[in-house]
């Protein structure tokens, strides 16, 4: 994994694109093995946004094909972490 | 909002355009001023954000819709005023700018009327608005500017023996500062904390009053149609596969788009009714309803939309809903809209039959997607579809009219890659 992310600013990524989209949610209202669509409430197009989020922050672009392997925040961060080793 | 080319005190070549705390809505009677990003002097182009507004609509970016200067500035923040309350003054770039402005329904002529009872006359030779007219029958002898007037009535000043710095004499609200005491800016701003701890609440009030009126008002009827989505679905399935997360388009805006042609063909549903008269939108702005994840609902509008790609209208979608998560919609937004679209499909509905948005004539909605089995040819296929129901004014429209929109709708979905 890249030095430049750890493990915690990671985490801490993801939080910030979820907050983009649905600005109450603090990080104990996560369970990092739930469907994050769920867990947040998110519609399809917060979804994207969420995933464009993502894409400024750490440049990986994720597509359709792939939405089955980030559908909760620990598989978002295992693939970001594949993406960017 | 209009105004008087005229100003013989000043350059008389110059022209001034009041701006106005806008009506975003018949149901909007009042707003908050919360933040000035303009100074005086400086230059402005239609379209640029001039203010940050508090709303029964929540944050909004207020919009100019002139080019020039702004000319004077009338109104400190933070302070709440009814709807038609000039804000500033804006030396306009070129004086004929006015005649192409884009029409927007007035929506205003409830509130302003009632906002008007606590404005009085301005100066003759600034702009008058619409307000000020109606106003003039509780004319006095002293000039003042409404702001001023306003804080005379509630507050019961004496303006006598004030010298006022405006056009001819007129009393403007920096005149008062030595008179205003503390007591008003404490009242201004515990009633715009008031407003923005009851956003949620007054956001809730503001639906009631409109969609009371609407079914009051409106003769409503009501038809559906099943839609075959199962082409859109499969090309929306080729687009999206390898696409980056910026270019996913997504089946509403597919919907949009087939919406903006049937509306182009059946122009009947697209505009105003008012003043007992159908009156047809030059444009096509579609207004889509977005929940908010507080509660209540706003309602922005994409501009032009039977001129855009199908990836235009998907920005467009998303860039709407992201501001109304964080409170950056523009006023022009919330009060263009020519019809508007409910999808209330994710939400898990099979249809949803909206009550109408006055004045407009027509709201649409699509339900959520369904597997079917269907005859085609003779061969039972598994089918994709959804239900698009229409709601409309029976003032404007019959509902063999209303018929030939929804069918002609669902042709377009047949073949979505020519949309």
């Amino acid at each position: 994994m890249n030095n430049a992310y750890t493990q915690q600013n990671m985490q801490q990524i993801i939080l910030a694109a979820i907050q983009e989209v649905a600005p109450e949610i603090e990080q104990d209202d996560i369970d990092m093995d739930e469907d994050i669509r769920e867990e947040c409430d998110l519609d399809s197009m917060d979804f994207l946004n969420y995933l464009i989020a993502l894409k400024k922050s750490t440049a990986v672009s994720i597509p359709e094909s792939d939405y089955s392997q980030v559908n909760t925040c620990n598989k978002m961060l295992s693939y970001l972490s594949e993406k960017l080793a | 909002m209009t105004f008087t080319p005229t100003n013989k005190s000043k350059d008389s070549a110059t022209a001034f355009e009041d701006i106005t705390m806008p009506s975003l809505g018949a149901d909007m009677t009042k707003g908050t001023l919360t933040q000035w990003l303009v100074k005086e002097g400086e230059q402005v182009n239609s379209g640029d954000i001039i203010a940050v507004l508090e709303t029964q609509k929540g944050a909004i970016d207020m919009e100019v819709y002139s080019a020039g200067t702004i000319a004077e500035i009338l109104v400190q923040p933070v302070i709440e005023v009814p709807v038609g309350t000039v804000l500033a003054r804006l030396a306009l770039a070129e004086p004929s700018q006015k005649t192409s402005r884009k029409k927007v329904p007035k929506a205003t002529a409830t509130p302003v009327a009632v906002a008007s009872e606590e404005l009085a006359e301005i100066d003759d030779a600034t702009a008058v608005s619409e307000a000020v007219i109606v106003a003039n029958a509780k004319m006095t002898d002293i000039k003042a500017s409404p702001i001023v007037r306003r804080l005379v009535n509630e507050q019961q000043i004496d303006l006598t023996g004030i010298q006022g710095s405006g056009p001819q004499g007129a009393i403007l609200l920096n005149d008062l500062t030595a008179l205003l005491t503390t007591k008003t800016a404490t009242k201004a701003k515990s009633e715009n904390h008031k407003v923005v701890d009851n956003v949620e609440e007054n956001m809730r009030s503001a639906i009631a009053v409109a969609m009371a009126k609407s079914k009051q008002e409106i003769p409503h009827f009501y038809l559906s149609l099943e839609l075959d989505i199962t082409s859109a679905q499969q090309w929306l399935e080729q687009q999206n596969k390898t696409t980056p997360p910026e270019q996913y388009v997504l089946l509403l805006a597919l919907l949009l788009k087939a919406t903006s042609k049937a509306l182009v063909k059946y122009p009947k549903l697209n505009g105003f009714y008012q003043g007992n008269a159908f009156e047809q939108a030059s444009a096509i702005h579609i207004g889509n309803v977005i929940s908010l994840r507080q509660g209540g609902l706003v309602v922005p509008a994409i501009h032009n939309v039977d001129q855009l790609s199908v990836s235009e209208i998907m920005q467009g979608l998303r860039d709407i809903t992201a501001r109304s998560r964080n409170g950056h919609l523009r006023s022009s937004e919330l009060t263009d809209a020519t019809i508007t679209v409910t999808n209330m499909g994710e939400r898990g509905a099979d249809s949803v039959f909206g009550i109408i948005y006055p004045p407009q004539v027509a709201i649409l909605g699509f339900g959520k997607i369904r597997a079917q089995l269907q005859l085609v040819n003779n061969e039972v296929r598994e089918r994709e579809v959804l239900t698009a129901s229409l709601s409309a004014d029976h003032r404007v429209i019959d509902g063999m009219l209303a018929a030939k929109f929804i069918n002609y709708l669902a042709k377009q979905l047949q073949k979505p890659e020519r949309l």
